[in-house]
């Protein structure tokens, strides 16, 4: 990994070292300019009233005498041997003024009201142009002797010197400043290649070793930190180098031992493999001795359901034939007997002939997902159980507002109706219920989805085994009459065949079992069918 | 006229230029009469002139045409009879001062021609008896019993004062004039006279004329009432057996006109040319003199 340039410690100490010292240079100056500033003004001030008190002292006499010849004569003289006074002015409170200048000097009748303006009690300074000159630093002395105020004394002076005060300090400044950079790039660059370079070194013997490398060492020799760091990285890198013969030692002994193991877990993979086939082959037996058992317990229960049904017609039947014989040998077969036995007969035999086409339906082979009406199906598997149902007094109802139409496997659906009526029917009978009814209440709801709910008052699933009722082989009935498939086989149906849910509460009466169809069009071809 | 002096060691180029080899080794030791300078220059910035000419310029200016310049400085003399025997021991090559005194200490013979500092070529050096133009003094009777200021210790100018008065009204001004002061500077007489402080003074025109510059009101508010012309406040002249005098004489005029150093001494002394003089132009003074010698007997 490469380190980006403004990432780098030698980067950051000499930014760090250069903004410190530059910042501390601009603050000293930006502390030292006003003063400095302020020095030069009470240097300026100081000459100034220096030159004032020098020129009321020379002068003193001649001012109280107004003296005018000396005042003008010692004012040139102070003007000559002073190039920085510009101008002097004599103002005294009453009679004229006198302006003596570098050039010549002249009296005033009245003085300019801008420097009248500046005459008061105290000194006064100002910055102004007068008499031919700019920018002078105009100083204002009151003349006073024995407390009693003469006038004042108008000085102008040459700001020049101050001009080139400022002027040096601010380029000393500079000066201070471009020493600052260049002591900033010198002692910083030094100062950070001092403190980077040996981690710098260091960093790279890192990632020589990062990159396998163990044979690097450090030849660092510091007395401080540094050289801690480089003693500590040469142990670190004689423990790695003794590290990776240990894991190489460590790694050739595993891998013998991988091998090893590979070889028994080849050898437990092959017995595994046969095992695992032996155990498939199991299971598809079972699971074909399942279905096959399914298959024939429903075929009993429809063999059952046909017996129940046949035998009502052939009961009439035989009372038919009977007063056949009747009949005959009593000589009293007419025609209209005749036809009305035959058309009896063959009611009969059409209801038994019907009852047959349905059992046949029941076990069509149909493996196709399809439209079919939901309530056709459950009439159609009620009647198949309806003498059943009628011999155990057991009212079998069907709540269903309108004709449903849903997608699924009819034939499968009709057989999970049969088993849930079925197991309702046998426990109701198990249990003697006296006004046995068994209910299924078909609703399609919001989602268009199908809830059917099988409800018997028979009492409902003992707690004890309501987690079991879906295991298969297990059953509560009596040995010969159940086979514990077929609430196996309808939550197989349903939910692995027709994408739905069979699930299973009590209420006060008796068990209830809501099958939830989703009755959606797919175009899934079931694989594998019970049948 | 300090600047005379340093003038004349500058001349001494033209001397190299003639004779090198006599010119190897030299001395120029200057005598000055400082009561007669100090108006125009103060004692330091002649101290410091003559330590720039003497000393600096002129030893480096002498060096390139070949010749040493062993010594070379100035003597003050605020006494003429002392610089007067300095001169006859032979401590001094060259002298500067008034003429008046010049021409009544120093015998024709004992001096050489020399060097003098012109105010202006076009307006000679003259001495000024001025007065109030408002008080109508127009005439030497119309001071009587007035104020009047006189230069301090110049014997030409109290002698210029005391011959007009002697002349015209028969008396010596001390005496017929109310009151005499005496000032240090001819300027400071002008500036008395235009404030009023006094009534009529005798100066020096070019201190005068610089006043004049200075406050052109000056010229409006006082008159002159009579006037002598003396060329020039102070001559110099070397020594009679001076034997470098001729070509410093020539050196100092050709210095003084092509030199920028020494048109800013010039313009120190309020002089702007330098022209050569001879002995015989003390002659005049003398005569003054002794004119005014005639008139204080006749007045007696």
């Amino acid at each position: 990994m490469r380190v980006a340039q403004l990432s780098t410690i030698f980067f950051r100490i000499f930014f760090l070292f250069g903004v410190l010292v530059l910042a501390l240079t601009l603050f000293f100056a930006y502390m030292a300019i006003p003063m400095q500033k302020k020095a030069f003004d009470q240097i300026m001030f100081t000459q100034a009233e220096t030159v004032s008190r020098s020129i009321v002292q020379a002068s003193a006499d001649a001012i109280i005498k107004r003296d005018y010849g000396f005042i003008v004569e010692h004012n040139l003289e102070v003007l000559k041997n002073n190039s920085s006074i510009f101008y002097v002015v004599v103002s005294p409170k009453s009679g004229d003024q006198v302006v003596v200048n570098q050039n010549s000097w002249r009296l005033l009748e009245t003085l300019d009201p801008a420097l009248k303006a500046l005459e008061g009690e105290q000194i006064n300074h100002h910055i102004l142009s007068y008499d031919t000159y700019n920018n002078v630093y105009h100083f204002v002395y009151p003349v006073v002797f024995s407390s009693i105020e003469w006038g004042w004394l108008h000085i102008g002076f040459s700001n020049e010197q101050y001009n080139t005060y400022i002027s040096q300090m601010y380029r000393q400044m500079l000066f201070l400043v471009g020493i600052s950079l260049f002591l900033i790039l010198l002692v910083g660059y030094f100062f950070a290649r001092w403190i980077a370079k040996p981690v710098s070194q260091i960093s790279q013997l890192a990632t020589q070793v990062a990159g396998g490398d163990l044979t690097v060492r450090s030849k660092l020799q510091r007395s401080d930190e540094i050289g801690l760091l480089s003693e500590s990285f040469n142990r670190m890198v004689d423990s790695l180098r003794e590290s990776k013969q240990q894991l190489q030692n460590y790694n050739q002994e595993l891998e013998v031992e991988v091998l090893n193991r590979t070889h028994e877990l080849a050898l437990l993979n092959i017995s595994l493999d046969r095992r695992v086939h032996e155990e498939v082959a199991k299971s598809k037996q079972q699971e074909a001795l399942l279905i096959h058992q399914s298959r024939s317990a429903a075929m009993g229960e429809m063999i059952g359901a046909i017996a129940h049904q046949w035998r009502q017609p052939l009961n009439a039947l035989g009372l038919v034939l009977q007063n056949l014989r009747l009949r005959h040998q009593m000589g009293k077969i007419d025609d209209d007997f005749m036809l009305s036995s035959m058309e009896k007969s063959d009611r009969l035999i059409q209801k038994m002939s019907s009852t047959i086409d349905d059992f046949r339906n029941f076990f069509k082979p149909n493996k196709t997902i399809e439209p079919f009406h939901i309530l056709q199906v459950t009439r159609s598997t009620a009647e198949l159980l309806d003498a059943q149902l009628k011999n155990h007094n057991i009212e079998l109802t069907i709540d269903c507002p309108v004709d449903i139409q849903i997608f699924g496997l009819e034939g499968e659906f009709s057989q999970v109706l049969l088993n849930l009526i079925n197991n309702a029917k046998d426990i109701l009978v198990e249990r003697k219920v006296e006004q046995a009814t068994i209910g299924i209440s078909i609703q399609q709801l919001a989602d268009d989805s199908i809830k059917v709910v099988i409800k018997d008052n028979g009492g409902g699933i003992p707690d004890t085994i309501f987690d079991k009722i879906y295991d298969p082989y297990f059953t509560t009935k009596e040995e010969g009459k159940g086979t514990g498939i077929g609430l196996y086989m309808s939550k197989i149906i349903i939910e692995n065949n027709m994408a739905g849910s069979l699930t299973a509460f009590n209420d006060a009466q008796g068990a209830n079992f809501v099958i939830h169809l989703n009755n959606k069009p797919t175009k899934t071809k079931v694989a594998s069918i019970i049948y | 006229m300090a600047i005379l002096c340093i003038l004349s060691i500058v001349s001494n180029r033209c001397l190299a230029e003639t004779d090198t080899a006599i010119w190897a080794k030299t001395r120029l030791i200057m005598g000055i009469y400082s009561p007669s300078i100090t108006e125009n220059a103060s004692l330091s910035d002649l101290e410091i002139s003559m330590n720039f000419w003497a000393k600096d310029f002129m030893t480096e200016e002498a060096r390139k045409i070949g010749i040493e310049i062993t010594e070379s400085r100035a003597a003050l003399f605020d006494n003429m009879q002392d610089m007067h025997a300095a001169f006859q021991q032979g401590e001094l090559d060259m002298v500067v001062g008034p003429p008046l005194m010049l021409s009544r200490f120093f015998k024709s013979d004992e001096l050489q021609d020399g060097f003098t500092a012109l105010v202006s070529e076009n307006r000679p050096e003259s001495l000024l008896f001025i007065a109030r133009s408002d008080k109508a003094l127009h005439s030497i009777e119309a001071f009587k019993g007035k104020h009047i200021a006189l230069i301090d210790n110049d014997e030409l100018a109290t002698m210029f004062l005391d011959s007009l008065f002697l002349k015209h009204v028969r008396q010596p001004v001390q005496g017929f004039v109310g009151q005499i002061d005496k000032q240090q500077k001819a300027s400071r007489i002008v500036l008395d006279v235009y404030f009023n402080k006094v009534d009529g003074g005798v100066v020096y025109r070019s201190a005068f004329d610089v006043m004049v510059d200075l406050n052109p009101d000056i010229a409006n508010k006082i008159d002159i009432v009579d006037q002598y012309p003396i060329k020039s406040r102070n001559f110099s002249f070397f020594s009679h057996n001076y034997p470098y005098a001729k070509h410093l004489s020539t050196l100092a005029s050709g210095a003084f006109q092509s030199s920028p150093r020494a048109k800013q001494i010039l313009e120190v002394f309020k002089a702007s040319e330098i022209a050569a003089c001879t002995v015989s132009d003390l002659d005049v003074f003398e005569q003054f003199y002794q004119r005014y010698q005639v008139l204080k007997t006749q007045v007696k």
